[in-house]
């Protein structure tokens, strides 16, 4: 077995007992990208030198008794959205183009208090919009199981990279399934927690108030793990739950879902595009966890046709008051092409020409969509619209949790398609994302865990959602299915 | 939904410069999201109130403790143009303002 084969938690038992170091462990994954990343495409960035010194400062502390914990040395791969201090996060977007930032993140903080090393940045769809990668103005990023489909996204380049791979287990970030979706066209695990759990500092911002930071992993342990060490309270994030768990990874040992009520939308399954294979996949693994000994019970969740309609315009709103900090001024790339000719003054001019050049045509719809529901034209109309039927799918959610533990749903209607498929059909693009954002909009947590293929190979997703600070249990049902699932997916040859 | 989105008015407001062959393709795809997001408007939800964020939010209040800031050139850096630790923009007023 090769060192690029481990999980987390079985590299940070070799750590421990002196079976690996994190230089050997390190030099596997950088040779590992070498071999296979201009494939793949997963990372936007990786700086050998700096993994390799933080490596052997971590055998350094662990030959002297002296490491950090049980994720000293571990290498984690970030998202480009997710700030560290000295170096670029770009937000897979070319008006970042050059800026490094001051500080990091809490995340990255808590990755290196922990003595994780931080194994390059994953590209993304630019600014976290989109659902393929392919908006992301750095790379095109494949799919490891199928290298002409897409990956999925917008955390595509940290699931891909995590199936083929190139890292062991990566950050990404979930606005309306944006860990979700990718894990499950990749054939990982990805976990999206409950709003609040995990601090949004230095996450730079999309949608302020459905954006949320996750592990994204081979196997539902190892996002427990990442989960242990990332989540928890921060001065710098009002909106970060008070406390601190540190139990996710220990609470799986027995995880038993007998007795477990499961519940199951309809509206979950009879939306449109719902490829059968899909279907097939997600019952047979409902099957499985009744067979577990979990009770499955049919709900109703009513307002998720409205889901996408809702999220855009929250989601656009909040994303055009983000973005209008990056105009060229304060950070970041700026165009000073101006005419000298033109009646704007110069000012203007150079906000126009830095946004239009250095957004991509994905982002500036958004934004301008954004633009109209807060502008007065409608009277906010379509904005006050939105957040009242955002509460009706709260709702729907609570009414379900008053009678079972979690429900379990596909993740996504659809398979990864062929790369190009969607990119000239924003409307397609969005409409994909009706099984994930409902999540999003209520706050709670989700994740996706590898149940199955389609006829074509490629990876299907089952999706458990729980309610908010639900994650152990979601956590120990993900496990108990994945233990006993009896399947095992193909690996991605490349 | 009947509405014609106009295009130049929100990319105006966006502080976007669009060119003109890509007004008539982005009016059509705005228009087709607009239509897309109309449906919620056609609801009945007297009485409902809205969701701003998913958990209930309270103020957090942290003691007002004095602590270290960034260097100015540290956070010079990050301008686009800057001249001893300032940030160089365009002019914005001129003399005769």
């Amino acid at each position: 077995m090769s060192l690029i084969d481990l999980k987390l938690h079985e590299a940070a038992d070799k750590l421990a007992a002196g079976e690996v170091t994190s230089r050997e462990l390190c030099e596997a994954l950088l040779s590992r990208v070498e071999e296979v990343e201009e494939k793949v495409g997963a990372l936007v960035s990786i700086n050998d030198e700096a993994i390799i010194t933080a490596a052997d400062a971590a055998d350094a502390r662990r030959a002297e008794g002296k490491a950090l914990g049980r994720y000293d040395g571990l290498p984690i791969t970030i998202k480009d959205n997710i700030v560290e201090e000295g170096v670029e996060a770009r937000c897979s977007s070319k008006i970042l183009d050059g800026l490094e930032h001051v500080y990091d993140s809490t995340v990255v903080k808590k990755l290196k208090d922990a003595g994780c090393i931080i194994f390059g940045r994953a590209n993304m769809d630019e600014f976290a919009m989109g659902s393929t990668t392919e908006t992301s103005q750095i790379k095109k990023t494949c799919n490891p199981h199928d290298l002409t489909c897409v990956p999925g996204g917008s955390s595509g380049g940290s699931a891909a990279g995590v199936a083929s791979k190139e890292f062991l287990g990566a950050l990404g970030s979930d606005t309306g399934g944006s860990i979700r979706q990718p894990a499950s066209f990749c054939g990982i695990v990805g976990l999206k927690p409950t709003y609040g759990l995990v601090s949004r500092f230095g996450l730079v911002a999309f949608a302020s108030s459905l954006d949320q930071i996750g592990p994204m992993s081979k196997d539902v342990k190892d996002s427990a793990l990442i989960l242990d060490i990332i989540n928890g309270e921060d001065k710098m994030d009002s909106t970060a739950i008070p406390g601190k768990i540190t139990d996710f990874e220990a609470s799986l040992n027995g995880a038993d879902i007998k007795g477990l009520k499961l519940g199951v939308p309809s509206e979950y399954f009879d939306v449109e595009g719902m490829e059968e294979d899909v279907k097939v996949s997600v019952e047979a693994a409902i099957d499985r966890l009744k067979e577990l000994g979990a009770e499955i019970v049919p709900v109703s969740l009513p307002n998720t046709k409205y889901s996408i309609a809702t999220y855009y315009v929250i989601a656009t709103a909040e994303a055009s008051t983000n973005l209008a900090r990056f105009e060229g001024i304060r950070y970041g790339n700026r165009f000073t092409d101006t005419d000298p000719n033109s009646d704007e003054p110069e000012i203007m001019q150079l906000y126009n020409e830095t946004r239009s050049r250095g957004f991509g045509k994905e982002v500036q719809r958004r934004i301008m969509l954004g633009t109209y529901v807060l502008s007065t034209y409608d009277d906010h109309k379509f904005y006050h619209k939105a957040q009242q039927v955002r509460t009706l799918i709260r709702q729907d959610f609570e009414k379900v949790f008053e009678t079972c533990d979690l429900i379990v749903a596909p993740v996504s209607p659809e398979t990864a398609f062929k790369s190009g498929e969607s990119t000239d059909d924003p409307m397609k693009m969005y409409l994909a994302d009706i099984l994930t954002t409902s999540v999003n909009l209520a706050g709670i947590c989700g994740i996706s865990v590898p149940c199955g293929t389609d006829s074509k190979k490629m990876p299907v997703g089952l999706q458990i959602i729980g309610p908010a600070l639900g994650e152990k249990k979601l956590l120990q049902a993900a496990y108990a299915y994945e233990q006993n699932s009896g399947l095992k997916l193909e690996e991605a040859e490349l | 939904m009947s509405q014609d989105f106009d295009v130049e008015h929100f990319a105006k407001l966006a502080r976007l410069h669009l060119s003109k062959d890509e007004v008539p393709s982005l009016k059509k795809e705005m228009n087709d999201i607009l239509g897309m997001v109309g449906e919620i408007l056609e609801l009945d939800l007297d009485g409902v109130e809205g969701t701003n964020f998913a958990v209930t939010m309270e103020n957090v209040i942290r003691e007002d403790e004095a602590g270290k800031s960034l260097p100015a050139e540290r956070a010079a850096a990050t301008f686009p143009d800057s001249e001893d630790n300032l940030n160089k923009v365009p002019v914005i007023l001129e003399d005769n303002d």
